[in-house]
């Protein structure tokens, strides 16, 4: 193992973490609305709301720190959110490509490749918009961010094979209509629908319609459409509110894709509750560690493997105590 | 991984950085093709890799007829959104901080001397590890960068799918207690129609991944950058850059740069670093040889063998 490794993954021990990770002590005592998830989730708002800002042409802005208005009872990272049973209409070959990932593919996350869309859509960490008359980014807690276009174009029929697709935007009122094709295939060993390790085709689409109806909300619905590993269309609904003035993404980097990672990380997600998710810890944690997969100490450099708490071990999480 | 996976990989980021020096030094011939206007209809996003498409990618275009007014935002202020690509300067090294000084050598002290020594010759390209490559060093390569820009944030984003985003605001300061970063912490405030970015609470060199350009040169936990941008006009976005480092030189480093706009309705494409970052262990450091061009010297134009090499040509 590289000696900065070997430092890392010491360095991530329990001594690092007692307070964090569970297995290094008591579970943590604070409240849900305090540490990360203070942090990383928004709060519903209260008092009178304010109007959305607008471009020159009157359509909402986008532009802003957003943080997810989590669902109680609803998982995350699970494109069946909204379904009964938290259950995807797999097909015949999409049951396969699900055994797949579970049984062959690592994480990919985990390995800091792009995390894909709509699988970053549906995870717990806040995100930012920039929005300009034609061109819109998604900045996202890894570092990834997927570009919009906005002027007007038409998605190419056969574009190249993206982890965050092709995508481009247009405006039905007030509602930005993003339309995204050209993804990876999951049989490639490279991309997972959501962080539950589900399956996704390179003959899928994506129909986003984004709406902020005030300045503090942005509301998305979501339409999934894979002919090849799905029997019907995925719906998906989410919110998220606006994050403070004082917050903003902050530098992460998602550096530890070696083949270290490769030889000791297994495949699939772990073991997804009856809840529908894959979990953060065995306390119900419903928001990762902070800071996500920390490296040396240092905040903003991580491993990409952060989803991996109490269902799955990490490697390095430190040996099991004698007895335990 | 097989041997053979990880050779092709190999060979790959070997062969993508050397198509890539190759645009940057060929850069004398002074031929300029016709750079369609502004409103030139919308040409297909052409992804980097595609051999066709990088020279493309990596050549800033001057624009041709009469000069186009600065576009300008909702705060009456330049407006920098656009996909910009570097304009080449004849006989000046891409990637190399000083490309401005005499022999292309920085004004090292002592300990940046020692510096350059460690961080050429006992540390691996960060950027060849799918690593943040920061700042200054985004601003002095060779590839294009994309920029979003609002009245209150601005986001520079690069080439490997990785960005920075800066707030805007007369009276912001970067916080100097501020954890350290590849991109330090930064703030932006507008000195009429100058944007100046000022960073600080940087990685250094010798204790961490980072590099102060493609050549390996060092930078230390003591370095602050200003970045001075203006866009004249439509066609261009200007910097003029002062990179303290009393650590490890004996002045502050200045550099100036110009870039083109692409034709409207071309911008940057994913690009997954990662995927290529399995045959980490076989990097060796340093940027390899600088030529006296000023330039890493990967790029050197040379037959290739009538047949390839086996493993054994890479020691494997």
């Amino acid at each position: 193992m590289p000696s900065f490794l070997r430092r890392a993954a010491l360095l991530l021990s329990c001594p690092a973490l007692a307070a964090l990770v569970s297995a290094c002590g008591s579970p943590p005592s604070v409240p849900a609305s305090a540490g990360p998830a203070g942090l990383l989730l928004g709060k519903p708002t209260t008092g009178s709301s304010e109007s959305a800002p607008r471009d020159a042409e009157g359509h909402p802005l986008l532009t802003g720190y957003w943080k997810l208005l989590r669902e109680e009872g609803k998982p995350d990272g699970n494109l069946a959110k909204d379904l009964p049973g938290f259950a995807l209409p797999y097909s015949e070959a999409g049951r396969k490509a699900l055994q797949y990932n579970l049984t062959q593919t690592i994480d990919p996350e985990a390995r800091c490749l792009i995390s894909g869309s709509p699988r970053l859509t549906t995870s717990v960490l806040p995100f930012e918009i920039l929005h300009t008359p034609k061109r819109l980014a998604f900045f996202y807690y890894l570092s990834w961010h997927r570009w919009v276009w906005l002027d007007g174009r038409k998605l190419e029929a056969d574009p190249d094979p993206a982890y965050l697709g092709n995508n481009a935007g247009h405006w039905e009122g007030d509602t930005l209509v993003i339309e995204s094709n050209g993804f990876k295939d999951s049989a490639d060993g490279r991309l997972w629908l959501d962080d539950n390790g589900n399956p996704q085709s390179s003959s899928a689409t994506l129909v986003e319609r984004w709406t902020r109806p005030d300045r503090q909300h942005l509301n998305l619905e979501l339409t999934y459409t894979d002919p090849v590993y799905y029997t019907q269309p995925v719906r998906y609904t989410r919110s998220w509110v606006l994050g403070a003035a004082d917050e903003q993404l902050a530098e992460f980097s998602c550096e530890w894709n070696t083949p270290w990672v490769l030889e000791h990380l297994e495949p699939g997600p772990g073991h997804i509750g009856a809840d529908g998710n894959r979990g953060f810890g065995p306390h119900g944690e419903v928001v990762p560690d902070l800071p996500l997969g920390a490296v040396d100490g240092a905040d903003s450099r991580g491993t990409g493997y952060w989803l991996y708490r109490r269902n799955k071990p990490k490697p390095s999480d430190p040996p099991p105590e004698q007895g335990a | 991984m097989s041997m053979k996976n990880e050779m092709r990989v190999l060979v790959t980021i070997a062969a993508s950085a050397a198509v890539i020096t190759t645009f940057l030094v060929a850069s004398s011939d002074g031929a300029t093709p016709a750079t369609p206007g502004a409103d030139a209809p919308a040409e297909k996003a052409v992804a980097l890799g595609s051999d066709a498409s990088i020279e493309s990618l990596m050549r800033g275009e001057e624009h041709q007829g009469p000069a186009v007014a600065t576009p300008r935002g909702a705060d009456g202020k330049p407006d920098f959104t656009g996909f910009w690509r570097p304009v080449r300067e004849k006989g000046k090294p891409g990637g190399n901080l000083g490309k401005d000084y005499p022999d292309f050598r920085l004004p090292y002290t002592e300990a940046g001397k020692r510096a350059e020594q460690y961080s050429k010759n006992h540390t691996v390209d960060p950027e060849a590890l799918c690593i943040l490559g920061g700042i200054p060093r985004h601003n002095g390569s060779g590839l294009p960068f994309e920029v979003l820009h609002t009245p209150q944030r601005i986001g520079f984003t690069y080439n490997y799918t990785t960005s920075r985003r800066i707030s805007i605001g007369q009276d912001l300061k970067p916080d100097a207690n501020a954890p350290r970063r590849y991109f330090g912490t930064s703030a932006a405030h507008w000195d009429r129609d100058t944007l100046v970015i000022e960073t600080i609470r940087l990685f250094d060199s010798s204790h961490d991944s980072i590099w102060l350009d493609e050549n390996g040169d060092p930078t230390s936990n003591e370095t602050s950058v200003i970045e001075r941008w203006t866009r004249p006009d439509f066609h261009h976005f200007r910097l003029e850059m002062t990179v303290s480092d009393p650590k490890y030189f004996t002045e502050p480093v200045k550099f100036i740069r110009t870039w083109a706009a692409a034709p409207e309705g071309r911008g940057q494409t994913e690009y997954a670093c990662n995927e290529a970052n399995l045959a980490i262990g076989n990097i060796g450091p340093g940027a390899g040889v600088i030529g006296p061009d000023g330039n890493r010297g990967y790029g050197k134009p040379a037959p290739l063998p009538a047949q390839p090499p086996g493993p054994e040509a890479y020691g494997l």
